[in-house]
């Protein structure tokens, strides 16, 4: 993503947030948890189809807010490189001294009832603890690229999606503090990196394994709350307009 | 803050006698509905807790659960039905325990001989902000499933 993408992305994300009805960010980021009901799919097959659908219509209403004619798409973080969180969600402040949308959130729109229905403390902004604090870990407790070549090489999908669900646990477990936590992980904006990221390795090994399919998963299955997407509609990202580069290099003339 | 353990389990297994190309430990009805933790599997070592490294010759690999974070409606609002009616096409109660599998190939066949009976000490570890944060009923026993079983292909 070069500057002036980044810096797109920046303000379509900050348009966002700032719109408090169904098309922004706090209405998103409340689909997967808190408020009630939580629609998030975990721990069964449909959860790369519904999260992709989840993916999709976040971008939608992403590109919405972003100026007519906008071509930026979700950046994925490839936290199998090791490198930890990127900069470019880390900084609190951009260098204009304003405050970086990336680096965190208000976590708003979720009735204090929700939160003290288990004397759980009401969380009003996102926070992160990135790093495997136990005993064996030091900062090296992302998943490797190691690990994601051996899922790529699966060959069953709900093996695949198994395996590779585990790994999407152990990030959200690493990034700790809001992220941990299913009930309000997607107010963080790293959130929607991570899952982009996720999408990305079940897009490879959609490559890498042709006619896999979704194993038993029907490909007719509603994926609530995105009524215009089943199973079957989430399994080409092209047909759903957009696809992952391999690579990106660029360059300016002259 | 220190670190937060909660309940380990044993279960004992015993591998084939058969060569195989590779091993995994399934475990079944895993339970979610609490804190978010890891579960280190360590082989042969009974006593394995939380002072135990994962760099230990014993651990043979871990299982993430995102949790569920306890219960934000009524009562009874995070319990599954106990039997699904035939024509009940909402989708599945989102507390449905899950089974979770790790491969362990490498390293069951360097420490357990074929045909030899094994231990597997899992040991939860919960991010201690969260057992700091949440309440203890959701931080205490995390670690629940049904059944492991050892699943090896030739």
């Amino acid at each position: 993503m070069t500057g002036s993408d980044l810096d797109t992305f920046r303000s379509g994300l900050s348009a966002m947030i700032g719109l408090h009805d169904d098309r922004g960010f706090e209405y998103w980021a409340g689909i997967h948890g808190l408020p009630l009901p939580i629609s998030c799919v975990h721990g069964r097959p449909s959860f790369l189809p519904w999260h992709r659908a989840y993916l999709y219509y976040f971008e939608q209403h992403l590109l919405d807010a972003m100026p007519h004619g906008s071509q930026v798409s979700l950046p994925w973080w490839d936290w199998s490189a090791q490198a930890g969180i990127p900069a470019a969600y880390a900084a609190a402040k951009l260098p204009d001294g304003k405050a970086n949308p990336l680096a965190g959130a208000a976590v708003t729109g979720i009735p204090d009832a929700q939160f003290n229905q288990q004397g759980i403390a009401p969380i009003t902004h996102t926070s992160r603890t990135p790093g495997l604090t136990g005993p064996g870990h030091g900062s090296a407790g992302l998943p490797g690229a190691a690990q994601v070549k051996t899922v790529l090489a699966l060959k069953d999908f709900e093996d695949f999606s198994t395996q590779l669900e585990d790994l999407h646990n152990q990030v959200h477990m690493w990034v700790g503090g809001t992220m941990s936590e299913i009930p309000i992980a997607a107010f963080d904006p790293l959130f929607w990196a991570h899952h982009t990221m996720i999408d990305r390795i079940w897009a490879l090994w959609q490559l890498e394994h042709p006619g896999a399919g979704v194993g038993s998963l029907p490909h007719n299955q509603p994926l609530g709350p995105f009524p215009t997407l089943t199973v079957g509609q989430t399994l080409s990202v092209t047909a759903l307009g957009y696809d992952y580069a391999a690579a990106t290099s660029s360059a300016i003339p002259g | 803050m220190a670190d937060f353990v909660s309940n380990p389990l044993t279960v004992t297994l015993q591998a084939p006698d058969e060569p195989y190309v590779r091993a995994d430990l399934e475990f079944y009805g895993v339970d979610h509905a609490k804190a978010s933790f890891e579960a280190r599997l360590f082989i042969n070592n009974p006593d394995a807790g939380p002072a135990t490294a994962t760099t230990d010759a014993s651990y043979a690999g871990s299982f993430w659960i995102f949790g569920h974070g306890g219960c934000a409606g009524d009562e009874g609002h995070c319990e599954p039905p106990r039997q699904r009616r035939a024509n009940d096409f909402r989708p599945a109660h989102q507390l449905i325990p899950v089974s979770k599998r790790v491969m362990i190939t490498e390293r069951l066949r360097s420490l357990v001989q074929p045909g030899e009976q094994f231990t597997v000490r899992v040991v939860p570890y919960i991010r201690p902000e969260s057992a700091g944060r949440l309440p203890a009923n959701l931080v205490t026993d995390v670690l629940q499933f049904d059944r492991a079983d050892l699943l090896t292909y030739q």
